[in-house]
């Protein structure tokens, strides 16, 4: 997708409001002795279908369910109840474990005031917090520039490029998807060449740096990423206990729990699983459900390392995703854009539970596309972990929107 | 007009409009004048536009065939409109399994990448692999797929908002639209899917759509929406922000595309050309500021570098760019790639420094491809007396006249300098080190990323 105009909007928002700088996130977020926080969003891009992951067999309007859904529905005997109404998808064993045990906080109804069915717009506005374009970076990058810059990066994105909500970051923003990738090529017929190639590259991105344009850019990412590569060299490899599926989205999750293990500041991660936009065949040989299961899988596995890590207690899990799907299924035994859709946080400091009820279901009570309506402002979910967890100011995070707190977090 | 058509300038268009500006073919542009360098750029190369018989099987073959393709042809701009309309309209093997319709869907773009865009989209909606790309296959009257619906709009035409930030549609327009293009589906004989128009399938009942009551046929809401000026400011956006710098909708540079895009029936090839003799196109703005994408990188650093490309190979080829994030014929999403900085990120650059590394270090002979140092030395009787800044200044000549920063300069003399006490001698040693080490230097540095 060609850039906008909006990616070169400056955060006029933001300079207006003298933004007072706070100490060190590492000091800001722990209290003193304690292990800093962390904090792990894991973005399901392309729409999940909400309906089918967190599913309202008992809600208002509920036995509709089945007739939107007449070959798509979850069977109601096999939900995973979870109070209020509502079961989640039989494949989320892991995750049902985690709610059982008060760690999982299930937000069903997050949206938006007149949300988008486009893609683009939707994970845009997540992205960003901004319902009109009024800026270009993301919600955790105003989050984490309110505090000092740190010396070795403190957020990751696991993904090629940073665009999501850590773009736009004062401070150098890492990405990458694997550690073994993180090596300097060397000329294998010339390994005597190897250190003075590699001075010659510092050196030309040192030269630019202070410059303007993309080369300028380029070089602060290259300045950055040697310094990475030298402190990445040198972790220690980590003995996984939890059981992860075999996918590559597990492997990106594992790689999240050994960069914990090595403890070199990289607190915030943002992961992405696509692979959600099923506007047919949904569930051909039980993809969508499998899909479910294996992201419930990795994360309960993940968390079972960060148990083994002693940093439970200090780690959160924010599972999300651009809009919900129809709640009608369309021909193609799938189903189109919807709207809200449920979030998940989890962590050994949430307040588990199911946070608010789930949208009502009676076709009277869905909205003129006939979609459901909003339980939930995704900024107020997004707004409590800045405030609760970062410890950020959310009038400088989501200016323009009035907060309101919630409590899945103390 | 009153840009100086010199050497820089001509050097711009043809690096933008094709994938190297070479200093010979510099030397023929100006020499041509800018309207004659305009116009030759649409003359098509007939032999790459032919596809080979029988098809082509498996996906590394597929990128292969491409990436081989824009090395060879004689017509670049074809090349570079097929890859920007295949981000347009991103289309992708992940779902459409089947390199025979993927390479239809990119033969199909690059033939009328010059065209009417009416045909264009017309075409693309007739398109198996599109049909199977966003379910139009399955939009049937009475249980309608609004996924084609929606990005024809969104991202094939209008866009979401027009250029004073208004919506161009509403999602009753986005499920009238639907209705519209149920039945255009696909049938399955001779061993594979064509497409074909299901009567059965289609619903005839009355539609609005954007304002317009009747009896609406897919046919109907193309014609509404490619005649639209909205259309017309996102295509030169799209071709604005691909060819020069990036823009909005709202941009002044682009009021004489959109008008020439109206005033010509919807042809491409007049906002080309409305494009490549605006001044502002030879502005600051654009000069040095695009960031090269994956294949462009690709095509440019092997033509720049002499790189020989094995005629044996019909499979390594293709990795180049996908190694870099940018796999011909499987953009991640309909959106396409995320072009500009979002390719240089750490990956990115990591990658193209491992991309660099793989190049200037192709020694072999029967290797996908080979790189041999000497082709951009010249004559062994001048460069055995190169100096370091000569052996900078020819290899920098021969890669585009490659323009580098002040402090660039000395970190590649610094690493091109002797051991104490030794002197700088262009011999076999020096050249399989130094020589194919600054040629590494050069196309990772932030310098190369961008043209």
């Amino acid at each position: 997708m060609t850039c906008t105009r909006r990616i070169f909007l400056k955060r006029s928002a933001l300079l207006g409001s003298a933004a007072m700088i706070l100490p060190g996130l590492r000091a800001a977020m722990a209290a003193p002795g304690a292990s800093p926080r962390k904090l792990v969003l894991i973005d399901l891009r392309g729409g999940n279908d909400g309906l089918n992951m967190v599913v309202p067999y008992g809600v208002n309007g509920g036995a509709y369910y089945t007739e939107f859904r007449p070959t798509l529905n979850v069977a109601s005997g096999s939900v995973l109840q979870v109070g209020g109404g509502c079961g989640l998808n039989p494949t989320m064993t892991a995750l049902k474990s985690q709610f059982d045990a008060g760690r999982l906080a299930v937000i069903p109804g997050v949206s938006y005031p007149d949300p988008s069915f486009s893609h683009e717009v939707a994970t845009d506005v997540w992205a960003t917090g901004s319902l009109s374009y009024d800026f270009s970076e993301g919600w955790l990058a105003r989050s984490l520039d309110q505090f000092a810059v740190p010396t070795f990066p403190s957020a990751l994105d696991v993904d090629e490029s940073v665009t999501s909500v850590l773009r736009g970051r004062d401070a150098f923003v890492p990405s990458f998807t694997s550690i073994s990738q993180m090596k300097y090529p060397t000329d294998s017929s010339h390994p005597e060449d190897k250190v003075a190639r590699r001075v010659a590259y510092q050196a030309i991105a040192s030269g630019l740096v202070s410059g303007v344009g993309a080369t300028a850019t380029m070089s602060t990412t290259i300045g950055g990423m040697l310094g990475l590569i030298d402190t990445l060299q040198s972790i220690p490899q980590y003995a996984y206990v939890g059981t992860y599926p075999d996918h590559w989205f597990a492997k990106q999750m594992k790689m999240v729990a050994r960069l914990l293990n090595a403890n070199l500041g990289l607190d915030v991660y943002h992961v992405m699983l696509g692979g959600w936009d099923t506007h047919s065949d949904q569930e051909l040989d039980g993809y969508h459900s499998l899909r479910l299961g294996i992201l419930s899988d990795t994360i309960g596995a993940f968390y079972a390392d960060l148990v083994n890590l002693g940093i439970d207690d200090d780690t959160v899990i924010v599972v999300y995703s651009e809009f919900g799907r129809t709640v009608y299924q369309n021909g193609s035994n799938g189903t189109d854009h919807g709207t809200v859709n449920p979030v998940f946080v989890l962590g050994g400091a949430v307040n588990g539970g199911l946070i608010v009820p789930h949208p009502a279901m009676d076709p009277g009570a869905l909205d003129e596309h006939g979609e459901l309506t909003r339980s939930v402002d995704f900024r107020d979910v997004f707004g409590t972990i800045a405030d609760r967890w970062l410890g950020a100011n959310v009038a400088q995070v989501f200016p323009g929107h009035t907060y309101g707190a919630m409590n899945f977090l103390p | 007009m009153s840009i100086t058509w010199d050497a820089a300038n001509a050097a711009h268009l043809l690096r933008r409009a094709g994938f190297v500006a070479t200093q010979k073919a510099v030397a023929v542009a100006v020499k041509k004048g800018q309207g004659k360098t305009v116009a030759a750029l649409f003359k098509r190369d007939k032999k790459q536009d032919k596809l080979p018989k029988g098809g082509i099987e498996g996906v590394d073959r597929l990128r292969t065939h491409w990436v081989k393709k824009m090395l060879s042809t004689k017509s670049p701009l074809v090349e570079k409109m097929t890859l920007l309309l295949h981000n347009h309209f991103a289309t992708a093997i992940s779902k459409v399994g089947s390199t025979t319709y993927m390479l239809e869907h990119v033969q199909m773009l690059r033939k009328g990448c010059f065209g009417s865009f009416r045909d264009l989209v017309t075409n693309v909606s007739k398109d198996v692999a599109m049909l199977i790309w966003l379910d139009n296959k399955t939009n049937v009257d009475g249980n309608p797929n609004e996924n084609y619906a929606r990005e024809l709009m969104e991202l094939f035409t209008t866009g979401v908002l027009d250029e004073n930030g208004a919506p161009n549609y509403t999602e009753t327009d986005v499920q009238e639209s639907a209705r519209a293009f149920t039945g255009w589906g696909t049938t399955w004989h001779d061993d594979r899917e064509w497409f074909k128009f299901k009567d059965w399938d289609h619903d005839y009942g009355s539609k609005t759509f954007r304002g317009v009551t009747g009896n609406l046929d897919g046919t109907d809401v193309i014609e509404n929406l490619v005649t639209d000026e909205a259309t017309a400011r996102r295509l030169a956006m799209k071709l604005w922000s691909y060819f020069a710098y990036d823009v909005g909708v709202d941009a002044p540079e682009l009021d004489a595309l959109a008008e020439a895009y109206l005033a010509n029936d919807t042809r491409i090839q007049p906002m080309l050309v409305a494009m490549f003799t605006s001044d502002a196109f030879y502005g600051d703005a654009a000069k040095g500021t695009h960031v090269k994408g994956p294949i462009e990188w690709t095509v440019n650093a092997l033509l720049l570098t002499k790189t020989k490309v094995n005629k044996n190979d019909d499979v390594e080829l293709g990795y180049l760019p996908t190694d870099l994030g940018q796999e011909p014929f499987n953009p991640p999403s309909v959106f396409g790639w995320d072009e500009g900085l979002a390719w240089v990120g750490v990956g990115g650059l990591l990658g193209r420094a491992r991309a660099a590394q793989e190049i200037a270090g192709a020694r072999e002979k029967d290797g996908s491809i080979q790189f041999e140092p000497r082709k951009l030395l010249g004559s062994p009787k001048k460069f055995k007396k190169f100096t370091p800044e000569q052996t900078l200044d020819q290899v920098l000549a021969q890669l585009g006249s490659m323009v580098i920063a002040a402090t660039t300069r000395s970190a590649l003399l610094a690493y091109l300098a002797p051991a104490v006490g030794e002197t700088f001698v262009l011999d076999d040693e020096t050249i399989d080190t130094k020589v194919r080490g600054l040629v590494a230097l050069l196309l990772s540095s932030p310098e190369f990323q961008v043209h």
